[in-house]
């Protein structure tokens, strides 16, 4: 942490709410570029998406022009890399959900999962064959719901 | 309305055998989630609320087992917070300062037993005047309009600001941006399409389900690769022989107390079992820490906490029951879920649909005695459960939200949704933004937006139709007041802070 500078005017909280400001504006733009043939009501569907991106305006700039925050702690190197990979891990497991079928993917993803927690490999592997089954028999067999079959 | 009928109907719900059985299953899944550190009752919830509704279980089934979890959640902290130093959830915080201390003296047993019987009676007081106050509040709600209704969510979110915020200006950005994330689909007056980029997925707008679990669970799941790993602690041995159970008389002001402030606390929305067990935990100390005992394993210390956040969790009810207005972020959810099956809470709850309101209400005085039950000779189990690895607990997590979206919506668009949503939900989290008031803003926002349409629909576009009733005026008054003692509130809080941790 000691690598940040002292007097640094640009921190991670900042950035988020000038990041939120801009937001405000295109969510303003949408809104006001919608035609409205009628509305049975006074205000018309324009009125409350406005006043809510008005009030994130000001609300973010509060925060921009606030008193310097301490740096937030992101994760970093090893940490960043595993975080990183977690979500790859997650994003995987949804395509592969409805590639492999619940059973495949659900043991691949948990074996990865565990890994990525710094399981052995034997644990994970086995962690992951019998989630696979046991999430399975319990909510697709016994209970019924509807999970993804593998596509062939 | 007749209280003693309103009762006797209640019971008749509760002791169906699967209102029993699923009052057992959320307290003993709410026991552990509150135990987990890390796992909240806010996940327990919202991971078992898409599986709750798939089942088609009836509406009163599906919120005495979501209930159960909430409040078992209570029973669950205090047992990591007591045994490990680390507090299972955020309204355990307090029951760490005098729990673990006294633990570490060797009288884990006591300990535990203590606090489980302050936790009943705690939870037990709540859901007696859960059963006194709501049906009176009811009656008065039925004079709320869409002009009190508008104020009276303004009001809630005011409350938070102070409440939750630490940082106030933090919530409402949070909370703006939960009620932003609503106007996406059908606007319901005029069926224009707000935000959807002709993707007919978004036309009904953003499942409420995916939001919670990608929201709370997945945003979870990247906070727990940052967390050192409880399985490599070493929880505190009972060893401590069977407690006296007189003893729990000497200590009796001391839990009526906590558990009158806890559900006085829980009972204004935005408020929830954290706040109260810190207040009660700093008015205890103030009364009885007369040799500097408090913070060393003073019995009192334990109790009060801990009867305060039960207190408040029953006391949470009440606001959400009878006005609809949540009264912390879990209860926020179980409104989703009501609305879920298309159950407005509110008056009407009370007098067309009692199975639910009476059924829930009395299946909490079962509840809190099962979880008495489970909380005292089956500590041990929970103790065990306590040690579960994160490489086993993350991947469980992740499936469950998994097989909890697919079971509403089985297409990868949604499940792209919760990831993204629960991404969002990690960085707001690392910035210090609380969850809660987005939460809180996502199921409000539209019924906010509702009500303020509604209310000038029928002024004809006159804005001084929002300040007419003395209702909307009293409420209004609350609202200026509560923003105005703000700055007041916030450094006197800092002081009980310091001094409870000092």
């Amino acid at each position: 942490m000691s690598e940040l500078p002292k007097a640094k005017a640009v921190n991670s909280s900042r950035i988020f709410a000038g990041l939120m400001l801009a937001f405000a504006l295109f969510y303003a733009l949408e809104v006001i570029g919608l035609k409205v043939p009628f509305a049975y009501d006074p205000l018309g569907p324009k009125a409350f998406p406005l006043l809510l991106a008005i009030l994130l305006a000001i609300f973010s700039l509060l925060v921009v022009f606030s008193p310097q925050e301490q740096e937030i702690r992101w994760p970093a190197n090893r940490l960043l890399l595993k975080s990183v990979l977690l979500a790859m891990t997650l994003v995987g497991y949804c395509i592969c959900l409805f590639w492999f079928g619940f059973i495949l993917a659900t043991i691949v993803a948990v074996t990865l999962l565990a890994l990525l927690f710094e399981a052995r490999w034997v644990h994970s592997l086995s962690a992951g064959i019998l989630s696979g089954l046991i999430f399975y028999g319990l909510f697709g067999w016994l209970l019924q719901i509807p999970l993804p079959k593998p596509l062939w | 309305m007749n209280i003693l009928n309103f009762l006797i109907q209640g019971f008749s719900v509760a002791l169906q055998p699967i209102n029993l059985g699923v009052a057992l299953i959320g307290a003993f899944i709410g026991t552990l989630a509150g135990a987990l550190p890390g796992i909240g009752p806010i996940n327990g919830v919202a991971v078992l609320l898409p599986i709750a509704y798939t089942l088609n279980l009836p509406p009163e089934t599906a919120l005495i087992m979501l209930s159960g979890i909430y409040y078992g959640a209570e029973y669950g902290g205090r047992i990591s917070s007591i045994l490990l130093n680390i507090p299972g959830d955020s309204s355990a915080v307090m029951t760490t300062l005098d729990g673990h201390p006294l633990a570490k003296q060797g009288r884990a047993s006591q300990a535990l037993a203590i606090s489980a019987i302050s936790s009943f009676i705690g939870g037990t007081i709540a859901v007696v005047g859960l059963t006194l106050f709501a049906p009176l509040l009811a009656t008065l709600a039925i004079k709320f309009g869409p002009a009190e209704y508008f104020a009276l969510i303004v009001f809630s979110f005011s409350v938070l600001a102070i409440i939750v915020g630490h940082k106030p200006i933090k919530t409402a950005i949070a909370a703006i941006l939960g009620m932003m994330l609503t106007t996406v689909g059908v606007d319901s007056s005029t069926g224009i399409l707000r935000y959807t980029y002709g993707q007919p997925e978004l036309y009904d707008g953003i499942d409420f389900l995916i939001v919670v679990i990608g929201l709370f669970a997945i945003s979870e799941i990247f906070i727990l690769l940052e967390k050192t790993d409880t399985s490599k602690l070493v929880p505190i041995e009972i060893k401590d022989r069977a407690w006296q159970w007189l003893e729990i008389f000497k200590y009796k002001w001391t839990i009526l107390r906590a558990s009158i402030i806890g559900f006085t606390i829980g009972v204004l929305p935005g408020t929830g079992a954290s706040v109260a067990s810190a207040v009660a935990y700093s008015l205890e100390k103030r009364i009885g820490d007369r040799d500097g005992t408090f913070g060393k394993g003073d019995v009192r210390g334990l109790a009060a906490p801990e009867a305060a956040n039960n207190a408040a969790a029953g006391g949470a009810f009440v606001p959400m029951l009878t006005l609809g207005i949540p009264g912390s972020g879990t209860t926020t959810i179980l409104l989703g879920a009501l609305l879920l099956y298309n159950i407005q809470p509110g008056p009407m709850l009370f007098s067309e649909r009692p199975e639910i309101a009476g059924g829930l209400i009395a299946s909490m005085y079962v509840g809190n005695l099962m979880l008495l039950v489970l909380n005292l000779p089956l500590v041990k189990v929970f103790t065990r459960i306590l040690l579960i690895p994160l490489w086993l607990l993350v991947p469980g997590i992740t499936v469950m939200a998994t097989i909890g979206v697919l079971s509403v919506h089985g297409s990868i668009f949604s499940l792209f949704w919760m990831l993204g949503i629960g991404l969002f939900g990690y960085f707001l989290r690392k910035l210090d933004y609380s969850l809660v008031p987005f939460i809180l803003g996502f199921v409000l926002g539209e019924l906010l937006e509702a009500n303020l349409r509604r209310a000038l629909a029928i002024s004809g576009g006159q804005i001084d139709i929002l300040f007419q009733s003395e209702i909307s005026r009293v409420l209004w008054f609350l609202t200026i007041l509560t923003i105005a003692v703000l700055p007041a509130f916030q450094s006197i809080r800092k002081a009980i802070l310091q001094k409870a941790k000092s």
